[in-house]
């Protein structure tokens, strides 16, 4: 089932201002919902309370006295490894529930969403045992009471019955999600305080915190009686342990939100619950923020190490590389493999054309599916489509008159007027740049409408800079003083002509001839020389777009 | 101009006076002659003939003999060379009483100078009865006996010769025939034609000219057998046959060219053209004997070929007898017996045979989008898709099924009944498919971890129910448009096609040789002679009397024209394509039909997006703006035509298709605009434009074509050159990167469907093929898949063809309305098919050879 999480941005969503934020203190408000005893052991020292709920399948090799060995065995390597880090009860076949993988997914949260539980229970592991042919297969899921996490399932079939219960072992150690809470000062570092963190179980490997330990967070919004009212994941938003030092780490915050931890709560603690890799690939679903909620096909959606996006052209991903580039099909989804270290968050970059939709942290193999709202940028790539359409037409309307300009010029200096009245005349009849604006300003006013019809904002302000930026490339490379400066000096030169034919008949006639516009300074034109002296019939370089 | 001198002329001066002396000696002798008395004899020292009372020629004295030793006998001069002979000057020769030659300056009138001298005097000789000749009626008589003569060199050169020293005048004419003479002796054809020709410009009907150009042919033909050019030889036997049909060994001679031509194309299995050297021989020579002879070798080869026929028929080789009665037909087709045997063995083994510029590729890659024309044609014969486009009507592409009887939507479009064929009747050539079979085809396109998956029809498809054995169910997320589109894809999985298949083992089946099953027709591996074979992979039942195609053999020519010569001959009768130009030529002839294919093939130039064209939308305008279509259209295409089977377009699907905005004109051709963009381009690149590499198919005037656009782009500044896509070579894809531009030549008959592997250039539906496009068409595309109802189609169609032209992501050149002939033996032909072999199950051909 595809873990939900509401629409991201890097940018602070406005959306998430209907949420109830409350300042987060310097304390940390007791997990537990019953009252603090007056002198309240740290959580670094305290253990975790767990229950192991071990469904043993209807088999000869688990009824009776093998289960109960299984279990005593089971017992007796939790305490070796675990020591002290948990106080662990186990029961076999205890409620209803059947042994078997089928079973153990179809558990949902709301199946273990209990209060009596939450207060007795920091942890509590539903593992199945159940024969695979020759040998076993074990299942487990951990539910965590602190977050109301039911997490994955793991299975791990074994050939050797007599491995049971070190498989079962180490089946918990990969379920094990350690809590921890987040104390942030206001401007200081981020603090990481894990629950049994300064406990020292006897195998290191389970230790509750460790340096380069991964963390999701949590907010658990209490009522008045401090009682778990609602608990909400932090979406992608991912915290790293530092040093490690009695159980307390500092911890360095990854996520998409701008301000992911704010520090002004009131009634809201921030839990960090730890994180394993749980499945060989996340399928990551795109969809435009509801109520539409389409899902956004041929969207491209880059995962990479680094936080920012590369210029790379696009290319597939190679076969068993957890980052490159990749398309959403046409449901909205990509398949992202897990990479090998999966205590790094990654960082997932969605681009359609050149807009940049998202950039979050993303660590894929978490969880099997993982939901991403986006806004539908359906509307600015429509407008984008529409401007760059006007902007090709203008391209060429400027490059034309470039052409016939330099064109006229040259057949003015070699007085062929004929040439030059046609070339004026072509310039003259070409598109305004009122043509362009009044087009630009349909495409603006149909794109604005839109985007204040879907309550649109930032596709609004989209909408009006590529509008603006539109319009003055109109206006800067179409401007008609351009043409005038031309035509001017197109008069200019044939008045110099009319006036050296007319020097020229005075001079066989022998008259003396008149003093002409020639004697007199010339007027600077204004005009841009071509940047290029180009071959005779061909118009220059260094159009003036 | 100062005459060269040669050893032909001897020592300046000498001649001149050995002339001199003559003539004075001759002026002498008149000056006596005049003053003496009549009856007084001359004491001079030779002793000149008596003049005639009558005539009273004067009577010169020979000159002496030191005079006449500077001068050569005839024996001594020698011939002047082909050379000298060519350059000039003329020159004629006098032959002397003594013996010597006198060469001198070309005589008038010619020939036959002294006869026309004698003749003028005979007529001023006074006549019996005619009153006393006067004094100065007789000088005048008596000047004539004086040729004048004007010597080759010295400084004098104008005399008058007695007529009485001239024994004999060759003329430089004569020279040249002698010269001639020798050179044909020699064989040198080459310089004798020269010769002849010259001799035939300086005096028109010569004497001897004649004689001599019937030797020339016939030299020359004995050259042109030597050289191993018999048909040349036979040529000018028969020109020389024409003018002089008695000319001696002109028979002989025909009977061996004759027989070596014969020879030669029995050796390369022609029997074709040796029938025609034949009948040039008899229609010049109807009783020659080689004539008869090959006429009775021809025959019994024939027979032989028919006897060999009955026994291959016999043994139940059909194929094997229809092969022996076709060569039969060509040895000799006029022997009775050929037209029963081949018209009973070529109505059972239907043989259609096609004439093609290009065969398909022994591999293929199937991801491929990019086809060449043969491998369309391959396809065509060897894949049968659920659903084909058959016809186009109302602007719209039409489907047909060869395997459902009807497909029902119901629930408003998101589920379609149907209905398969229970059986296919004889002329189909595919087993019979059921329902189970189609849903396990179906389901491999479901299957993303397959290689068959098909991901536009699993987003679409959400489901599928086996309602009977010929009844199957497809629900689907959403209704598509067209479902018949949507299905447009060939089986490939035996399974599918239920127990009855032959080899059936899963998967891609081949039979025992190694052949991959293919429907309805499956091609046979090369056999290396520039010919494709395909062969109905279900032959018709051995008793039916309704058959129909089966088999068919493409002929490669290397070029249009010769695969029309060879339908004109009736070496194929069927060309699936034939240039616009040409389509006309066939309006006259009987025999054939010619027809317009449903939809045109549109040509346009496509760029890679990776490449520099690709990000440089300057760059992409200031080459289409480079390009003159109509000049590019009317003269490597159309040729001239008028017959409008050739336009302009703007998007790369038919200008008749619904989808087609008429109001988008195409770019103008503006090279100053198109200079400037692309100078423009190079700012924005910030470097100079590397030459584009434009990929071409192999295929005649698509080549020339694409030659020409290189050129256009030239002379913008623009390099590009061709790289080849000859046979074998691989089609272009976005992922390679050797290729800039890739000139296309297309049909697209539904571009909802077929627009995305167009501009992928691939076959797969995934929307990673669509990476390398920019965002604005990926989305395009993407919608294009979900559109729901025709009138959005065409909108988007339309704004699709506007976004084209704007961004220029293409150049869509022009489309060319593509004709097929058939000669009129082959029957079932659909009327304005869609694709070269349409319904080809249900073609005819009946028996016919030609006799030529």
């Amino acid at each position: 089932m595809p873990r939900s999480i509401d629409r991201l941005h890097s940018k602070p969503h406005p959306a998430t201002g209907s949420l109830a934020f409350v300042a987060a203190l310097l304390f940390v408000a007791p997990l537990a919902g019953a009252d603090p005893p007056a002198h309240e052991i740290s959580l670094e020292l305290r253990p975790y309370r767990v229950q192991i709920d071990l469904a043993y399948a209807s088999a000869p090799d688990f009824d009776g006295a093998s289960g109960a060995l299984v279990q005593s065995d089971f017992g007796d390597c939790l305490e070796r490894v675990a020591g002290s880090l948990w106080q662990t009860s186990i029961r076999a076949n205890a409620g209803i529930r059947l042994a078997g993988v089928d079973p153990l997914q179809r558990l949902r949260p709301e199946d273990l969403e209990r209060p009596a539980l939450a207060a007795d229970l920091d942890k509590l592991y539903l593992l199945s045992v159940e024969p695979a042919g020759a040998g076993i297969r074990i299942a487990g899921r951990e539910w965590d009471t602190a977050t109301s996490q039911l997490g994955a399932m793991q299975i791990v079939t074994l050939p050797d019955r007599r491995e049971t219960a070190h498989c079962l072992m180490k089946l918990l150690q990969s379920l094990f999600r350690p809590v921890a809470t987040i104390e942030q000062s206001k401007g200081g570092p981020l603090r990481l305080r894990a629950r049994g963190g300064a406990l020292a179980p006897h195998d290191e490997s389970w230790q509750a915190l460790r340096e380069g330990m991964l963390f999701e967070a949590y907010y658990r919004y209490l009522n008045q009686e401090h009682a778990v009212e609602r608990i909400q994941q932090i979406p992608w938003t991912y915290l790293t342990a530092g040093r490690v030092e009695q159980g307390v780490a500092d911890g360095t915050v990854t996520s998409g939100l701008r301000a992911a931890l704010s520090t002004r709560r009131r009634r809201v603690e921030v839990v960090a619950l730890g994180v394993s890799r749980q499945v060989d690939s996340t399928r990551l679903t795109l969809v435009t923020r509801p109520p539409t909620r389409r899902p956004l096909g041929g969207v491209e959606v880059e995962l990479a190490a680094d936080s920012q996006p590369s210029d790379a052209p696009s290319t597939p991903p190679a076969e068993g590389a957890g980052s490159g580039r990749f398309v959403t099909d046409r449901k909205g989804q990509v398949l992202l493999r897990a990479a090998a270290d999966a205590t790094k968050p990654m960082w997932l970059f969605v681009r359609n054309g050149q807009n940049l939709l998202a950039r979050i942290p993303f660590v894929p193999g978490l969880h099997a599916d993982e939901l991403l709202e986006l806004p539908d940028d359906t509307l600015r790539l429509e407008v984008e489509g529409h401007v760059a359409q006007l902007q090709s037409e203008l391209v060429d309307t400027v490059a034309r008159r470039a052409v016939l300009a330099t064109l006229a010029r040259q057949r003015a200096k070699a007085r062929e007027w004929p040439d030059v009245d046609e070339f004026m005349r072509q310039l003259a009849a070409g598109p305004k740049a009122a043509v362009f604006v009044a087009d630009l300003s349909g495409i603006r006013v149909h794109g604005l409408q839109a985007a204040r019809a879907q309550k649109d904002r930032a596709t609004e302000l989209r909408v009006r800079r590529l509008c603006d930026d539109m319009a003055k490339l109109i206006s800067d490379y179409l401007e008609e003083d351009k043409l005038r400066e031309l035509r001017d000096e197109i008069d200019e030169l044939k008045k110099i002509a009319e006036e050296d034919d007319a020097a020229e008949n005075a001079l066989k006639s022998g008259q003396p001839p008149a003093k002409g516009r020639r004697d007199q300074p010339t007027r600077k034109s204004g005009a841009n020389p071509p940047e290029a002296v180009p071959p005779a019939k061909t118009p220059p370089a260094g159009a003036a777009f | 101009m100062a005459r060269e001198w040669s050893a032909d002329f001897g020592q300046p001066g000498r001649i001149g006076r050995c002339l001199r002396l003559l003539c004075l000696v001759a002026l002498g002798c008149q000056a006596a002659r005049v003053h003496a008395q009549p009856d007084q004899p001359s004491t001079d020292r030779a002793q000149p003939p008596s003049p005639d009372a009558e005539t009273e020629q004067p009577s010169p004295e020979p000159p002496t003999e030191e005079e006449a030793a500077e001068l050569k006998t005839l024996d001594a001069t020698e011939l002047p060379s082909f050379q000298r002979l060519m350059q000039g000057p003329a020159v004629d020769w006098i032959l002397l009483t003594t013996g010597k030659v006198l060469e001198v300056e070309p005589l008038n009138p010619r020939p036959g100078t002294i006869d026309d001298l004698k003749g003028q005097i005979a007529k001023l000789m006074r006549k019996a009865g005619q009153p006393a000749e006067t004094e100065v009626a007789k000088r005048k008589r008596l000047s004539l006996y004086n040729l004048p003569v004007t010597l080759v060199e010295g400084e004098e050169r104008e005399y008058r010769l007695h007529i009485n020293f001239i024994k004999d005048i060759t003329y430089y004419e004569d020279l040249m025939l002698r010269r001639v003479d020798q050179l044909l002796d020699d064989r040198d054809v080459r310089r004798a034609y020269e010769l002849l020709t010259t001799l035939d410009q300086r005096q028109e009907n010569w004497p001897g000219v004649v004689p001599r150009r019937d030797r020339l042919a016939f030299t020359e033909s004995l050259v042109k057998l030597a050289a191993g050019q018999p048909e040349e030889a036979l040529a000018l036997l028969e020109s020389l046959h024409e003018r002089n049909a008695a000319y001696a060994g002109l028979v002989e001679q025909f009977g061996i060219v004759v027989d070596q031509l014969m020879r030669d194309a029995l050796s390369r299995d022609d029997s074709r053209q040796a029938r025609f050297f034949l009948k040039r021989l008899l229609r010049r020579l109807p009783s020659h004997k080689t004539a008869a002879a090959w006429t009775g070798k021809l025959m019994q080869a024939t027979r032989e070929l028919l006897s060999q026929s009955a026994a291959a028929e016999r043994a139940g080789q059909n194929e094997a007898a229809l092969d022996f009665v076709e060569q039969a037909a060509r040895t000799w087709p006029e022997l009775p017996e050929v037209l029963s045997v081949y018209n009973r063995l070529a109505n059972r083994h239907q043989r259609l045979r096609v004439g093609v510029v290009d065969l398909p590729n022994a591999v293929t890659d199937p991801n491929s989008a990019v086809l060449a024309r043969a491998e369309l044609r391959r396809r065509q014969l060897t894949e049968t898709p659920l659903f084909r486009a058959s016809r186009f009507d109302d602007k719209i592409a039409r489907y047909e099924s060869r395997f459902f009887q009807d497909w029902t939507p119901t629930e408003l479009g998101h589920r379609v009944v149907f209905r398969l064929r229970p059986t296919g009747g004889s002329a189909q050539s595919m087993p019979p498919l059921t329902a189970a079979g189609l849903s396990e085809a179906l389901a491999e396109r479901l299957d993303s971890a397959g290689d068959r998956y098909d991901a536009r029809f699993a987003a679409i498809v959400t489901g599928l129910a086996v309602r009977g054995p010929f009844d199957l169910t497809v629900q689907f997320d959403q209704p598509p448009l067209r479902p018949e589109a949507l299905f447009a894809f060939p089986f490939r999985r035996a399974a599918a096609f239920g127990a009855s298949a032959s080899t059936s083992t899963g998967g891609d089946t081949t039979d025992e040789n190694g052949t991959a099953n293919s429907y309805p027709f499956r091609m046979e591996p090369y056999a290396g002679d520039g010919r494709a074979r395909y062969r109905r992979s279900i032959a018709e039942p051995e008793r039916t009397a309704d058959r129909h195609v089966s088999e068919i053999v493409e002929i490669r020519y290397a070029s249009h024209d010769k695969a029309i010569q060879g339908l004109l001959r009736g070496e194929v009768s069927l060309l699936p394509s034939v240039p616009p130009g040409t389509v006309k030529s066939f309006s006259g002839r009987n025999e054939f039909f010619t027809q317009q294919y449903g939809l045109p093939v549109t040509h346009l130039l496509q760029f890679h997006p990776r490449q520099t064209p690709g990000r440089s939308r300057a760059l992409r305008r200031a080459l289409i703006y480079a390009l003159d279509r109509p000049q590019l259209l009317t003269e490597v295409f159309l040729r001239g035509s008028t017959d409008n089977l050739g336009r302009l377009t703007t998007a790369p699907w038919p200008t008749t298709l619904y989808g087609y905005n008429r109001f988008i004109k195409p770019h103008p051709f503006d090279p100053a605009l198109a200079y400037s963009l692309a100078r423009n381009a190079e700012k924005e690149l910030g470097h100079q434009i590397a030459p584009l590499r434009i990929w071409v198919a192999d295929a005649p005037e698509v080549r020339e074509a694409a030659g020409r656009i290189v050129g256009a782009w030239q002379k913008i500044g623009v390099p590009a050159a061709l790289i080849a896509g000859e046979a074998g070579s691989k089609m272009p894809s976005l992922a390679d990167d050797d290729w800039d531009v890739a000139y296309r030549a297309e049909v697209m008959a539904e571009p909802l469907i077929e627009l995305w592997p167009f501009l992928a250039l691939t076959a797969s539906t995934q929307t990673q093929a669509l990476s390398y496009l920019p965002a604005w068409l990926r989305h395009d595309l993407l919608d294009l898949d979900r559109v729901g109802d025709w009138r959005t189609a065409e909108q988007l169609l339309n704004k699709l063809h506007r976004q084209f032209w704007a961004e220029v992501h293409l150049i869509p050149l022009w489309e060319i309305d593509e004709h097929f002939v058939a000669r009129k033996n082959i029957r079932n032909i659909p009327d304005r098919p869609l694709w070269p072999y349409q319904a080809i199950e249900r073609w005819k051909v009946e028996p016919w050879f030609s006799r030529d």
